[in-house]
């Protein structure tokens, strides 16, 4: 049974309910009154499906689709220092300071 | 790459306009990246002495370092524990380390580099953040066959400054424990994966 045999099945119940003799503005009313709640049930899923889009566009606004950059890994200096002053030639330079460096480095006498 | 070793080479050619740069005498650059940062000398409230400095350039961002270093013989600290000691802080420091390196007898004559005899550069506990005046130590061993025993501080990761003063070198007796460093395991350590 679909939703429009629902609402034929009720304007049909509002139409036989109807006594007998009853004026014709009774049975106006009462068809309409049929007619107005088929139009109120239709209209709420419509109504909660326009809300729920709503509220995923709200959601959506507040929340952008973006990840957390990733976490950069710590900087491992462990082997800083290692290589440093390693193409000094102390035998030439009779005591500190050392003027050349390894690694492009200046130097201040 | 080139800018950086046409200002070393600028560097070493015009030494008296190395100390523009405010570099302590007796002290030289070290690290790839020491043009990224400032150096030198200042008093500064909590510090015994004059205490130098290494700052990060704002306007630079760089994972390198740039430090302060001192070479010097090893004849007179043979088969000596050494420790080289500073008083440091730092201001929002991305990581500041104290460190030492002993090095011994090259292996071929002027080809390869020194073999490293002890090494250790607070890679493990670097100082970093904010952080007040605090004594730091490295102990190594110097044995017998030490040819150059290399020493200073740097700035790495391209954030804040490290300070420093109290510097200290000198002989301590073998209940001092010396720093962890890297060394070569004696046999081969987790080959399979599973640790």
């Amino acid at each position: 049974m679909t939703r429009d045999d629902d609402d034929d099945h009720d304007l049909l119940r509002a139409w036989r309910d109807a006594p007998h003799g009853a004026p014709d503005d009774l049975l106006d009313r009462r068809v309409l009154k049929a007619a107005e709640g088929q139009r109120r049930r239709r209209a709420v899923p419509l109504g909660l499906a326009m809300a729920a889009c709503l509220m995923l566009v709200a959601y959506s606004l507040r929340t952008p689709l973006v990840t957390p950059p990733p976490q950069p890994a710590p900087l491992d200096t462990s082997s800083f220092g290692l290589y440093e002053g390693r193409m000094l030639d102390v035998a030439a330079v009779p005591s500190a300071p050392q003027l050349a460096m390894s690694q492009g480095e200046g130097a201040r006498e | 790459m080139m800018r950086r070793l046409a200002i070393a080479a600028l560097l070493v050619l015009a030494g008296p306009a190395a100390a523009d740069v405010g570099l302590p005498r007796g002290w030289n650059f070290s690290g790839i990246s020491w043009q990224d940062y400032e150096f030198g000398t200042d008093s500064v409230a909590g510090a015994s002495s004059k205490a130098a400095y290494i700052k990060a350039r704002p306007e630079i961002r760089t994972d390198g370092f740039g430090g302060m270093i001192q070479c010097i013989k090893a004849e007179n600290y043979l088969g000596k524990r050494l420790r080289f000691s500073a008083r440091m802080r730092s201001v929002a420091a991305s990581s500041g380390q104290l460190w030492m390196r002993v090095d011994g007898p090259r292996t071929e004559q002027g080809g390869a580099a020194p073999v490293t005899l002890g090494f250790y550069n607070m890679g493990d506990n670097p100082i970093r953040g904010n952080t007040d005046w605090k004594r730091y130590d490295v102990v190594l061993d110097a044995p017998d066959n030490s040819v150059t025993i290399c020493y200073g501080f740097f700035l790495a990761g391209g954030k804040g400054e490290v300070w420093a003063d109290n510097l200290n070198l000198e002989a301590v007796g073998k209940d001092v424990p010396v720093s962890r460093s890297m060394v070569m395991p004696k046999g081969p350590v987790n080959l399979g994966f599973d640790r």
